[in-house]
């Protein structure tokens, strides 16, 4: 072979290598979107999961035994809160199957393992605020009749690129 | 001589490159098969999971608070009240996983469908899956009522968890001497939900 012809071969080579490595690129791509799109539907199981066992709590730890007309009855905004010490004959509220009230997932932070069937660790995160009820998007320093609750979800491991992030908007009402 | 070793690497990068090809197209069509697959089961999961979720969201809506919310509780079905179409009639709606019989011709052993009625109305087939598992909670993660929950303690129940599976019905065959005790020949993409749902919403305002 003249050196003109070895020139040639290998420029085909690495043509034909260069093609294989982004065919090959482009297969991964495709099983990682796939991946992260089952990631997607388990971390929105995970948010829909929580929001819904929020959805079930009081709306503040003084609505629980009465009914509240007045803010000024309701936590103070540097107390949301799990409520440590619990009030007499209460269980401390470390996690959902003790909190009692709304606010007490704010700051809270949960690593769920456990499900079986459901691959990866995830991480969610909670914050609680009064909003501004004409504005829900402002978060209110002064105590509101209601409060949000934000969240985000995301796969720790294998981790997964998109966090997903969820809020939840409680309003307080009774029927007198 | 040199004609001859020409010959030879000629045929053996031809060869190479032939491999190559061949190669990466049976990996292309086994990736198109499971990405395919996995595609179709998560976008089954989904529409299954919507039609289930949205209507076991509704569980209980004006079903007074002295009557039963939930009517009948196994472990892959329920009944429930609620005024689905909000005309002041409460309806009664059930669920339930069929038999893998119904889906003996796919190649999946495990598929079935779920099942949906409202009232005495006909049976609907509302979707394809490989598990619906039903579980029931009194007060929190913490209380598990026992399927299939007698009559009595049928009030008791305030959260029901929801765990579906699908599977494709048609599997990537493989390879006999890779397959041990007890798997299955054939693997099936599956795509997995998990959910938590209040029996009733407002319990604890």
């Amino acid at each position: 072979m003249s050196t003109n012809q070895v020139l040639l071969t290998l420029g085909a080579f690495i043509i034909f290598s260069l093609m294989l490595v982004s065919f090959y690129k482009l297969l991964a791509n495709s099983g990682d979107m796939i991946n992260n799109a089952q990631a997607g539907i388990s971390e929105l199981s995970f948010a829909t999961t929580y929001m819904e066992l929020a959805q079930g709590l009081a709306f503040d730890e003084a609505t629980i035994d009465s009914n509240r007309h007045t803010v000024n009855d309701l936590t103070l905004t540097s107390n949301l809160g799990p409520d440590n010490p619990p009030p007499f004959g209460e269980p401390t509220e470390d996690g959902f199957n003790h909190f009692d009230d709304f606010d007490d997932l704010n700051n809270f932070e949960i690593t769920d393992t456990t499900q079986k069937g459901i691959a990866g660790i995830f991480k969610t995160h909670f914050n609680v605020h009064y909003v501004n009820p004409t504005n829900i998007n402002q978060i209110s320093t002064p105590r509101t009749f209601v409060k949000r609750l934000d969240m985000w979800v995301l796969r720790i491991s294998p981790p997964s690129k998109d966090t997903l992030k969820a809020s939840l908007i409680l309003g307080y009402f009774h029927f007198d | 001589m040199v004609t001859t070793l020409d010959i030879i690497f000629s045929l053996l990068l031809g060869g190479l490159l032939f491999m190559s090809i061949i190669n990466s197209n049976s990996v292309v069509s086994e990736n198109s098969t499971i990405i395919n697959g996995q595609m179709s089961v998560q976008q089954m999961l989904v529409s299954t999971a919507q039609i289930v979720e949205g209507e076991f969201r509704n569980m209980g809506m004006g079903v007074d608070e002295s009557e039963l919310v939930v009517i009948s509780a196994y472990d892959t079905a329920i009944a429930f009240r609620c005024d689905l179409d909000r005309n002041g009639t409460i309806d009664t709606i059930s669920y339930w996983l069929g038999p893998t019989s119904e889906l003996s011709q796919t190649q999946n052993e495990y598929d079935r469908f779920i099942h949906r009625r409202v009232n005495k109305g006909g049976v609907q087939s509302i979707g394809i899956v490989t598990r619906f598992n039903l579980k029931y909670f009194s007060q929190n993660e913490l209380d598990t009522l026992t399927p299939p929950v007698s009559y009595s303690d049928l009030s008791m129940i305030k959260i029901v968890e929801i765990t579906m599976e699908v599977q494709t019905s048609h599997g990537l065959y493989r390879d006999p001497r890779d397959v041990k005790m007890n798997e299955r020949n054939a693997v099936f993409p599956s795509s997995f939900w998990r959910q938590t749902r209040l029996a009733s919403q407002n319990l604890k305002r």
